[in-house]
Order: C-alpha cells, then sequence, then structure tokens
C-alpha cells in the first residue's frame, strides 16, 4: 500500500519548488535590473559603488539571519561520526554542503544577473573579474563567519541577542543620519574592488573562514558535544501557579511554554517578535498611501497576534512527536484543544498590550489593536483550529526555521483566505458608505462573539478532529 | 470483564495484520503476548488505544467501545514507544506533567516515585538532562514508570525488557509481580523467559491470528517454548 504521506510529501515538495522558482526569479530580476534602476534614479551616483554599499547592508542582515536561521548541519554530523567515514571527509561535506543553502544560492543568482546585466549597462566600466571577486567572497566569507559564530555563541544566547540590538540600534541611527554607515561601506567596497589584490581579500576570507571552522569543528566533532551540557537545561518556572488554575489544560499549557523555549524552531520564531513590534514603523515610513485604515487593520492584526498565529498555525503539528501520549493520557481531546486555545489567548493578550503604545505614534491604533485582538482570539484561532483538525503533519521540533515547511499543508495555506477575506469584506463593504469605523468595529464585534462562544467554537474542531484522527495520528507517527 | 477484543480485524488495503474473534481479559489477569515480528503485538495495542481505526470490529472496556466513549483513559495508562515521552522535558519534569494529568500534586508524585529509585540506578530522578539526551534503557524506565503514575487499572507495556540490562530487567519483574493486585498488565515481549515469569495467561500472536491463548501453567510454557523453537 502506498504510504499516505507520500502524497502530502509531494504537495509540499511541488509547493517548495514554486518558492524556491519564485524567490529565484526574483533575485535574477532584482540582480538583472539593479545597474539600469541605478542609473535611471540616481544618474549621478557610482553606480557599482552605490550597489556595493547596499550589497554590504544585505550581507550584514543576511549574516544575522543566518545566525538565527541557517541550519548548520550538524546534526548530520552526529548521523555520520560511528560510521567507517574519515572525520575530516564529514567536516568538509558539512561545510561545502553549506555553500549550496538557499541564503548562498539565491545570492549567487543575483549576483551573477547583477554582472551580466552591468557589463551591458551604461556607465558601469567596471572591472567584472574584481566586482565579481569581491561579491562572492563577501557572501561566502559571511557563511562560513557565521558558522564560527554560531559554534562560540551558542552557549550564549544573550551574546546572540546583544549583536542583533546593536546592528539594529547602528541601523537606526545610520538611518536617522547620525552615522555615515552607508558611506563607510560604501569606501569600504571601493576599497576592495580597486585592484585584484583587494578583491582577493574576501576570497582569501572565505578560505581562511573555512578552515578556521574547519580546525575548531575537528576538535570538537564528538558525539558528547552535541549534548547540552547540564547547565543548559532551561528552567521554567514562569506562571505555574497561573497554569495551575487551569487544571490538566494548565499542565499542557506550561509544557508547551517549556516546547517554545527548548525546540529549535518554535523558539527560532520568538526572534521575530521584535521584527513584528516595529512594523508600524516601516509601514508608515513607506508613505501616506499606507497609512489607510486599511492598511492599519492589517498591521493591528499582525502586531496583535503575530508569534500566536506563526506558532499557532501548526497547531497540533508541534506536539507530534508525543502526541500518541497526549491522546491516550488526555482524558478528553477536549482539554488538548482548550489548553492550545489558552495560551494562544495568553500570547495574544500580552503581544496586544505594548502594540496600544502604537496609539502615541497614530491614535488610530488605540481602538484598532484592541478590535484586531479580538478579531484574532475569535476569529483566527478558531480558522487555524479547524485547519488542524482536518489535516496536520509531522513536525520535528530540533530543526530550524529557515525554509523549513515542515508541517505546512495545503489546508494551511488555503485558511489564509479568509483570514484576509473577512476583515476586507467588512471593512471595504462599510467604507462604500464612508463608515470605515463601522467596519472595524464589526470585525471586533464578530471576535468577540468568537471569543465569548469560544467553547462552542472549541466543540466544532473536536468533533471534526474526531473524524480526522487516526489520519493525523498517522501522520504523526510517520518520520 | 474488564477488556474485550470483539470480532476484531486490522488491514491495510488487501493485507490483513490482525484478526481476533474474541479475547476476554479480567481484571488482575497479567497477560503475556508473544509472538515473532510482525504478529500483530503492537496493533493489538494500538487498537485497544485508540490510536489506529479497526476495519471490523470492537476493543471493548468495561463495555464500551474505546473508539466512541474516551472514559477508558481514566483508568489505562500505556508505554509504547518514544511517542508517549516528551523529549525536551527532563524525567522529573516528564513525571509532573503526567502525574499532573492525573490529578495528583507534585508532592503525591515524588513520593510514589521513590519506591522506584533502585530501579532508576541513580540516573534519572533528579537528572539535569532532556530526555531526549538520556541513553535508550534509561528513556523505557522513565515511559514504564511514568504508566503507573496515577494507579491505572489497566497497563499496556509493549517490549518493556527490550533495551534494559539484566540488572533492571529483575527489578522489572519484581515491580510488575509487586503490583500484580493493583494492575491488570498488557505486556508483549520477544522474550519468553520474561513473560513466562511474570504473566498469568499466555496469548501467542502469528501473522495477526491467536494460535494460543491460555493459562500459564508448566505446559503451556512448554507448549511455547516448542512452538518458537527453530
Amino acid at each position: 500500500m502506498r504510504n499516505p504521506a507520500f502524497t502530502q510529501n509531494l504537495a509540499t515538495t511541488i509547493m517548495m519548488a514554486f518558492l524556491g522558482l519564485y524567490f529565484g526569479v526574483s533575485f535574477i530580476v532584482l540582480g538583472a535590473a539593479a545597474p539600469h534602476a541605478i542609473t535611471e534614479m540616481l544618474p549621478e551616483a557610482n553606480g557599482p559603488l552605490y550597489f556595493g554599499r547596499y550589497f554590504l547592508y544585505f550581507i550584514i542582515y543576511t549574516f544575522l539571519m543566518r545566525l538565527i536561521f541557517q541550519n548548520f548541519g550538524f546534526k548530520d554530523l552526529n548521523q555520520y561520526i560511528l560510521q567507517n567515514i574519515p572525520k575530516s571527509t564529514l567536516l568538509h561535506f558539512i561545510l561545502t554542503k553549506s555553500a549550496f543553502n538557499w541564503i548562498n544560492v539565491m545570492s549567487a543568482l543575483g549576483i551573477i544577473a547583477y554582472l551580466i546585466s552591468a557589463n551591458y549597462a551604461e556607465g558601469y566600466n567596471m572591472n567584472l573579474l574584481n566586482h565579481g571577486l569581491v561579491l562572492f567572497g563577501l557572501i561566502y566569507a559571511s557563511n562560513y563567519k557565521a558558522f564560527l559564530f554560531n559554534k562560540q555563541l551558542s552557549i550564549n544566547r544573550l551574546a546572540t541577542g546583544i549583536i542583533i540590538i546593536v546592528v539594529i540600534l547602528i541601523n537606526y541611527l545610520d538611518y536617522k543620519g547620525y552615522i555615515p554607515l552607508g558611506d563607510v561601506l560604501e569606501y569600504f567596497y571601493a576599497f576592495l574592488v580597486t585592484n585584484i589584490g583587494t578583491a582577493l581579500l574576501p576570497v582569501i576570507g572565505v578560505i581562511g573562514s573555512y578552515f578556521l571552522t574547519y580546525k575548531t569543528l575537528l576538535q570538537i566533532a564528538y558525539l558528547e558535544d552535541a549534548k547540552p551540557s547540564e547547565e543548559s537545561i532551561s528552567s521554567v518556572n514562569i506562571g505555574s501557579g497561573l497554569f495551575a488554575k487551569f487544571g490538566k489544560a494548565g499542565k499542557m499549557m506550561e509544557m508547551e511554554l517549556k516546547l517554545i523555549l527548548r525546540n529549535k524552531r518554535a523558539k527560532n520564531m520568538l526572534y521575530i517578535v521584535p521584527l513584528i513590534g516595529v512594523y508600524p514603523l516601516i509601514i508608515h515610513g513607506q508613505g501616506d498611501q499606507m497609512s489607510s485604515m486599511g492598511w492599519m487593520m492589517f498591521v493591528a492584526i499582525f502586531c496583535t497576534g503575530g508569534y500566536a498565529l506563526t506558532y499557532g498555525q501548526l497547531l497540533l503539528s508541534w506536539n507530534s512527536g508525543h502526541f500518541d501520549l497526549l491522546q491516550t493520557k488526555m482524558t478528553s481531546i477536549k482539554e488538548i484543544f482548550q489548553a492550545k486555545y489558552f495560551l494562544q489567548c495568553i500570547l495574544i493578550f500580552c503581544q496586544t498590550l505594548p502594540m496600544i503604545l502604537w496609539g502615541f505614534y497614530k491614535t488610530e491604533y488605540f481602538y484598532l489593536m484592541p478590535a484586531m485582538m479580538f478579531y484574532n482570539l475569535g476569529v483566527v484561532l478558531f480558522l487555524y483550529m479547524l485547519s488542524a483538525s482536518y489535516n496536520s503533519k509531522r513536525v520535528d521540533t530540533n530543526k530550524g526555521a529557515a525554509m523549513n515547511y515542515e508541517g505546512f499543508s495545503m489546508a494551511l495555506f488555503l485558511i489564509i483566505i479568509p483570514i484576509m477575506a473577512i476583515p476586507m469584506l467588512f471593512y471595504y463593504g462599510a467604507n462604500t458608505y464612508d463608515q470605515p469605523l463601522l467596519g472595524v468595529f464589526l470585525i471586533a464585534l464578530i471576535g468577540l462573539v468568537g471569543f465569548v462562544f469560544h467553547d462552542k467554537l472549541i466543540n466544532i474542531s473536536v468533533a471534526l478532529f474526531k473524524k480526522n484522527r487516526y489520519k493525523i495520528g498517522a501522520a504523526f507517527r510517520n518520520k | 470483564m474488564l477488556l474485550e477484543f470483539k470480532n476484531i480485524k486490522k488491514s491495510y488495503g488487501s493485507m490483513t495484520v490482525l484478526e481476533i474473534e474474541n479475547i476476554s481479559i479480567d481484571k488482575g489477569e497479567c497477560i503475556g503476548l508473544v509472538g515473532n515480528n510482525g504478529a500483530g503485538k503492537t496493533t493489538a495495542f494500538s487498537l485497544m488505544l485508540d490510536l489506529i481505526k479497526a476495519t471490523e470490529g470492537q476493543v471493548l472496556t468495561k463495555g464500551y467501545d474505546v473508539s466512541v466513549d474516551e472514559t477508558w483513559k481514566k483508568y489505562t495508562s500505556a508505554f509504547i514507544d518514544e511517542t508517549f515521552l516528551i523529549d525536551f522535558l527532563t524525567p522529573n519534569e516528564y513525571f509532573d506533567f503526567v502525574g499532573g494529568l492525573n490529578q495528583w500534586s507534585k508532592a503525591d508524585t515524588n513520593e510514589f516515585l521513590q519506591q522506584f529509585e533502585e530501579f532508576f540506578s541513580g540516573e534519572i530522578l533528579g537528572a539535569r538532562k532532556y530526555i531526549r539526551d538520556l541513553s535508550k534503557g534509561n528513556q523505557k524506565k522513565v515511559g514504564i514508570i511514568a504508566a503507573l503514575i496515577g494507579n491505572p487499572e489497566i497497563v499496556v507495556l509493549d517490549e518493556p525488557f527490550a533495551s534494559l540490562d539484566p540488572t533492571s530487567q529483575i527489578r522489572l519483574k519484581k515491580i510488575i509481580t509487586d503490583r500484580l493486585d493493583q494492575h491488570t498488565f498488557l505486556i508483549s515481549s520477544h522474550d519468553l523467559t520474561h513473560v513466562a515469569e511474570v504473566s498469568s495467561r499466555i496469548i501467542i500472536l502469528e501473522k495477526g491470528l491467536v494460535v494460543l491463548d491460555n493459562q500459564k501453567t508448566e505446559e503451556t510454557v512448554a507448549r511455547m517454548t516448542e512452538y518458537f523453537a527453530v
């Protein structure tokens, strides 16, 4: 009999292929269009150097992404370390494999498209060899530097956090014009492309960081290094008193919090929270057209439910590794859903409170944030519950988040349509009668009704889950 | 009658992996389920725990169909494999979680666990390690003892002796025999000696069919040994 996971995996593979194609084409178009766009928008600027300035910004941001999301393949090492393969071969395999990760491949496509396009663009009299060496050299030096940082900083999450905050701060000061970071980067890039000797510096950086990483890994590539030290056990006692009030559901909520803090993918999602927090600043920085009530409403949905919703999408899948225990130990399936719902509510509420402060920046947020919080609590959470009850897939919580679509199903993508359509329908419906506030009120009201009748809505999700429980259970057991 | 497999059949496509006309289990029995790989032992347990759907028939506990009524969860506990462990918790956190689901306080759970300190060999209680970082043997110990938390009437253990060192196997046999007055055990194993020692009744499965179902006597043990002899 054909494994039922086959069709699900096929759908995910097709989707991943489409995403890969989409990003690949996007990077090629961006790279190819860059010389022409720079010439048109900034005719007086030195095109190649201006490109170099922003390429270095790109290196900085992607370096942070690498630190947070990149899968460094150390787990692969553990799988093969007992095989009859020399350790050096294994390490070269891991390091070489990383050269083909999605950041590097997409960047390489963009760079090639840029170099070809620049060769034919007017006013781009640049040495292609020098620029090519520098651009590729910087990408790959950054790749192997991230390896080293990751290995050293993995013992100290605080250090990673500090680096991210410092970079964001420097970029903010640069954006405000207090420090000339852009000029420094452009000057640095100009220095690197001066001649073949300087252009080889990033290449030397690649070779140097590759072998330094290799030597570091060689010293620590023992099975016991893959296991955490006793000190790395994080204790979670926050809120245990609060959870106790929820009985068995509370026990499960406490366990779920530990799941978030102790598993890579769920924890990676936490890093997104500060970015979600500054979303209004990014949107309103784009100009007045983004400051309409309609846009602000979507910003508020995202700001109040961002983490709960990105995490909540995979509702039951997070527990796929121990789902048989929950199915047989929890007195009823409903308790599992209740625990999930209450925890999401707490997360949404906690995220909403600081977001209301954006009201001091744009007054509308004073009422938009609480209104959309109710939409999240009463509508969005239930749409995710229904989706999870219909079809859920296994998630390995220890894998990283970068380009990791494990757990995603077609149902999960389709559910986004009503999530976006419901507020649009009510808001734009009311707006045609010049009553945008009525639209916001109606959306909040639907959310409030959903929240008040959450028990009934949970019952609907549970009934749907019971119909599909064998299929979902089999998918969770299928490694 | 505590538990009954009634005309149960499990098929995948055209392949039938389990077909049991009737097995009735009374309170206080200790069932040893033996069979070679693919005999249907784990399938039988999974049907009993409503983890997979029966193609035909029912599993009843106290007269209720386990796939319809969830009451059985209040008095049934199991350790089948690692999907019954929460690997990102420490052993103590895991025991506390399971105790909490059985409405035991932390103190109740800790007090209960003390009697198994010898079985744990000082490597589990208080260990500052996640379950995923324990050895296979210690993971199994955690799962087995967690299945006893809450004093369930029915305890289902799939291959409990596998991965355990000889001393721990002996200690586990003592734990089971000491608790026969508290639980009805269903234990599967490839190890005939262990099953013969702890069980009050032996069921042999072969390619999904029951080929022997008898109370344990010297004759039953001899037949079982003979059946599996090459």
